[in-house]
């Protein structure tokens, strides 16, 4: 226990002191604020206490409430004779403050009438324990407009890692806060040399909003720009991006099925080649709730059974020769292995409902994501997703069904994580986690999703999942996530037991949290924070995209 | 180690403050002697009726002035004569704190303007007493010794409360000179006792009607007055000349006595009639807005707010009662200790 010189505060404002009405404790107190001064939630205060041996110790502490009352009144009424001068009363102000750190790490109580200030520079980064971070990223402003740091070495897996988003939706914050985390990591230089190296998968899975990352916002008021000087990050658009979008349907020529974001999008498909030899065949047998365990076991069969044929297949091409059939589209890998399926099997008790039943999946299957797997164009060998070419590579889910979509995030993830010895760190943000790790009822990505909360950390890769409710995802997929993030919350929400991090202000405040800001969690402070973050830099929509960087049809004219 | 208690032979009233003789001292009780009560200083005592004053301008400030007391610790001090025969004084460590509302400005606001804390420690039997200091942690407080020549078991209380009245009327009187005259008008609690005549304007407001000064036959004029009317002023003579009036604070209800709601008024005789009239007319139409209504306080309605708020703000001044009992009876305790080992 080192009691050293502390730097002086007599320069911070001191606001009041602790108060003896209420138990003061080593972990929270309650302060009287002096007349003429203000406490407001969020501020970070500290206390100067004294041991028994008058050695200093400092309390460091986030406001975490507020109240104001009269003081020596009896009665609700009595306001109305304060208010008309007839009754005397003192107006008792007193905020609540959470300890998060004690210097030297001494566990005793702060002593009623300690001298409390509200701290900046310094003391404000101890207070938080940024002097203890080593590689900081800035994830915010507190509300008065200072930094907030969480630690690299809790993200990119040397400590930690993954990021766990919740909030309801409409307010459109999950992605934007995640996409922010993103830029940060990019471009606030605390990846140092990795930056070139370091790698982001998006999958854009409802609207258009993150297929214009590239593009700078016309939205940005000069308020949004001193905001983003303010965190230390430059404003703009993510200067590297690569989009992909799912090849369309019934065109042979692979072209991506977008929307209103037509330039600079490859389409993507996987080759039947690649389906079988990565054992895709997993994510593409869905809704299989009913006989689960059984379906599943016919899929894993037939899974090994196309590998090795992908194996033994001597046509280098996309396409695939099953037992000397040549297969050029899911149609009739459909056909071929309906057909073979009996041998497939051949040896284990199943029942002829069962494998109907998987047929029946197959071709439901090839309905909805048969398109995406096909080996009848020559262009379909070059339309991989690449993520290495970018720094950031956004993939289109949004018009896709649900299977499919399972199944791109299924098959995307599983290449991410069978990367020989793991690989440069990648960063992937996917909303809608509960649909692809529910806690309750199935999805066939569920285990490889787990595979990359519990293991991912150190195969680099670090998955920033967003969700309206953490309560419907996996827990052990939610535990995992070293920083914690909460939007608005609905009011039943915030009470369940998933958001035990968040302390008991914080719950209430979370159902009432406006756009543009957060509260975060994360392991080295002990109390959540509430933080807001800048209006992206890069455009949400087409018309939010500044001119200057759209193609100008009237260029040339005079 | 200097004796805390000054060589005094206290020991500790077995029956504590509650059960001991605790007599309600008569608070308002102050003048005993005989007086003359003059009915014809406004109007002639023949037309006596209730007035309606027209509402006059408050002054600036408006000040309430009041006090509280407690007992902290009865004691009884041994004394021996040459025989070795015991002989008691009946003695009490007190505490007592003194203080004032201000009403100032437009719109209204009432605060506490400042308020002094006193404490004495009284023996009866005339034997000197010295001062007792308690001194304990943070906690360090003066106990001035007090002798009496009485030597009954109420004559703690009687001193104590005589001691309160006297701080009363000094910082009532401070705050009225402290104002040019017309600029503050001071509420005192309870009846006036001051000697002098001040510069500044108080009143006393008697809380409680036990003795009615005007004659019999005049007491329906009391009855039938309504709320913001007053009584014509009387004048009450005796070592505290005052002119004197009665007024309502609030209706009476049918279940009440039909004094109930009502308060007199007194202030010294020498700031004149006229000067009177006016505080008479003004503390009419004024004081009503200050009852207290009857479910918030059992003394309402005469227990005005900023008064009954104030009792509370001095009993909080005071200190904690078990803490300063606590620290007394071991100061006596151990002392007796140390004398038994001596």
């Amino acid at each position: 226990m080192a009691y050293e010189a502390m730097e002086d505060l007599s320069g911070e404002e001191s606001v009041g002191v602790v108060l003896g009405s209420q138990d003061a404790t080593p972990l929270e107190c309650w302060v009287a604020v002096r007349a003429g001064s203000d406490l407001m939630l969020d501020d970070l205060v500290a206390i100067e206490s004294a041991d028994a041996q008058n050695r200093p110790v400092r309390f460091y502490g986030v406001v975490d409430q507020v109240r104001k009352r009269y003081e020596g009144t009896q009665f609700d009424s009595d306001a109305f004779r304060v208010k008309e001068g007839t009754l005397p009363a003192e107006v008792s102000y007193a905020g609540h403050v959470r300890v998060t750190r004690v210097e030297p790490e001494v566990f005793f109580p702060p002593t009623p009438g300690d001298e409390v200030r509200v701290v900046r520079g310094l003391a404000y980064e101890k207070a938080l324990f940024f002097d203890e971070m080593e590689k900081k990223v800035p994830i915010g402003l507190t509300r008065s407009g200072q930094k907030v740091f969480a630690d690299l070495e809790f993200l990119d897996g040397k400590r930690g890692a993954h990021a766990s988003v919740s909030g309801i939706s409409g307010v459109a914050t999950k992605t934007s806060y995640a996409t922010f985390l993103l830029y940060s990591l990019f471009r606030s230089g605390v990846l140092g040399v990795q930056t070139a190296n370091t790698k982001a998968v998006v999958f854009n899975v409802k609207g258009e909003d993150l297929l214009w990352l590239d593009k700078p916002s016309n939205r940005l008021s000069p308020e949004d720009r001193q905001r983003w000087d303010r965190v230390g990050l430059p404003v703009g658009p993510f200067p590297s991006v690569g989009f992909y979008a799912p090849a369309k349907k019934g065109v042979s020529v692979p072209m991506p099925d977008t929307g209103e974001r037509q330039d600079g999008v490859s389409a993507y498909v996987w080759t039947l080649k690649e389906f079988a030899r990565e054992g895709l065949l997993r994510f593409a047998v869905s809704d299989a709730e009913d006989t689960r365990a059984q379906l599943s076991f016919v899929a894993e069969r037939v899974a090994s059974y196309l590998e090795s044929a992908a194996k033994m297949d001597p046509d280098p091409g996309p396409g695939l020769t099953i037992e000397g059939t040549r297969v050029a589209n899911f149609d009739e890998l459909v056909e071929v292995i309906d057909a073979r399926l009996p041998s497939i099997m051949a040896g284990q008790s199943m029942s002829g409902g069962t494998l109907d039943a998987f047929k029946r999946r197959m071709r439901f299957a090839a309905g909805r994501m048969g398109h995406l797997v096909r080996a009848d164009h020559d262009g379909c060998r070059d339309a991989r997703i690449n993520w290495e070419r970018h720094q950031v590579t956004v993939v289109d889910l949004h018009r896709l069904h649900a299977s499919a979509q399972t199944f791109v995030v299924g098959a995307l993830l599983k290449r991410l994580m069978d990367r020989e010895h793991g690989g440069p760190l990648t960063f992937v943000v996917l909303d809608e986690l509960n649909k692809y790790a529910p806690r309750s009822g199935w999805s066939p990505i569920q285990d490889i999703i787990l595979d990359i909360a519990e293991r991912g950390r150190s195969l680099g890769v670090s998955l920033f999942g967003a969700q309206q409710t953490a309560s419907e995802v996996e827990r052990r997929v939610v535990a995992n996530a070293a920083l914690r993030i909460v939007g608005r919350l609905d009011a039943a929400e915030a009470e369940r037991g998933e958001y035990g991090f968040l302390t008991r202000a914080a719950r209430d405040r979370a159902t009432i949290l406006k756009p543009g800001t957060m509260i975060v969690s994360q392991p080295q402070i002990p109390t959540p924070m509430l933080v807001t973050f800048p209006r992206p830099g890069w455009a949400t929509r087409r018309s939010e995209v500044a001119l200057a960087s759209r193609p100008d049809p009237f260029a040339g004219i005079d | 180690m200097a004796d805390p208690l000054g060589g005094l032979d206290l020991r500790i009233d077995p029956w504590g403050i509650e059960q001991g003789g605790e007599v309600t001292i008569d608070a308002e009780a102050v003048d005993g002697d005989a007086h003359e009560v003059d009915l014809d200083v406004e109007v002639e005592a023949a037309s006596w009726a209730a007035l309606r004053p027209v509402a006059g301008v408050l002054p600036e400030s408006v000040c309430f002035v009041d006090g509280v007391r407690r007992i902290d610790l009865r004691v009884m001090r041994v004394v021996r004569d040459s025989l070795g025969i015991a002989r008691v004084g009946y003695g009490g460590f007190g505490s007592f704190a003194v203080g004032a509302v201000e009403v100032l400005g437009d719109p209204r606001k009432a605060s506490f303007h400042s308020e002094e804390v006193g404490r004495c420690l009284v023996v009866g039997g005339g034997d000197e007493v010295p001062d007792v200091v308690l001194s304990e942690g943070a906690l360090s407080v003066i106990y001035l010794g007090e002798a009496s020549e009485q030597n009954e078991p109420t004559t703690p209380q009687v001193r104590l409360h005589r001691r309160m009245r006297l701080a009363e009327e000094r910082f009532g009187r401070a705050l009225a000179d402290a104002l040019p005259m017309g600029q503050r008008l001071v509420v005192m609690d309870g009846p006036l006792s001051f000697e002098d005549k001040v510069k500044g304007l108080a009143v006393g407001a008697v809380k409680r009607l036990h003795e009615l000064y005007v004659p019999r036959e005049k007491q329906v004029v009391l009855e039938a007055l309504g709320p913001g009317e007053r009584t014509p002023m009387f004048h009450i003579g005796g070592r505290y000349p005052r002119y004197s009036w009665f007024l309502r604070l609030s209706a009476t209800g049918p279940h009440e006595p039909p004094w109930s709601g009502l308060m007199r008024m007194e202030v010294h005789d020498a700031i004149g009639r006229e000067a009177s009239k006016r505080l008479a007319d003004l503390t009419a139409s004024a004081l009503p807005v200050f009852a207290p209504s009857r479910a918030a306080d059992p003394r309402a309605p005469q227990n005005l707010l900023p008064i009954g708020a104030l009792e509370m703000h001095l009993r909080r001044a005071l200190g904690d009662a078990t803490l300063l009992r606590r620290q007394l009876e071991s100061l006596v305790r151990s002392r007796r200790a140390e004398e038994r080992r001596g």
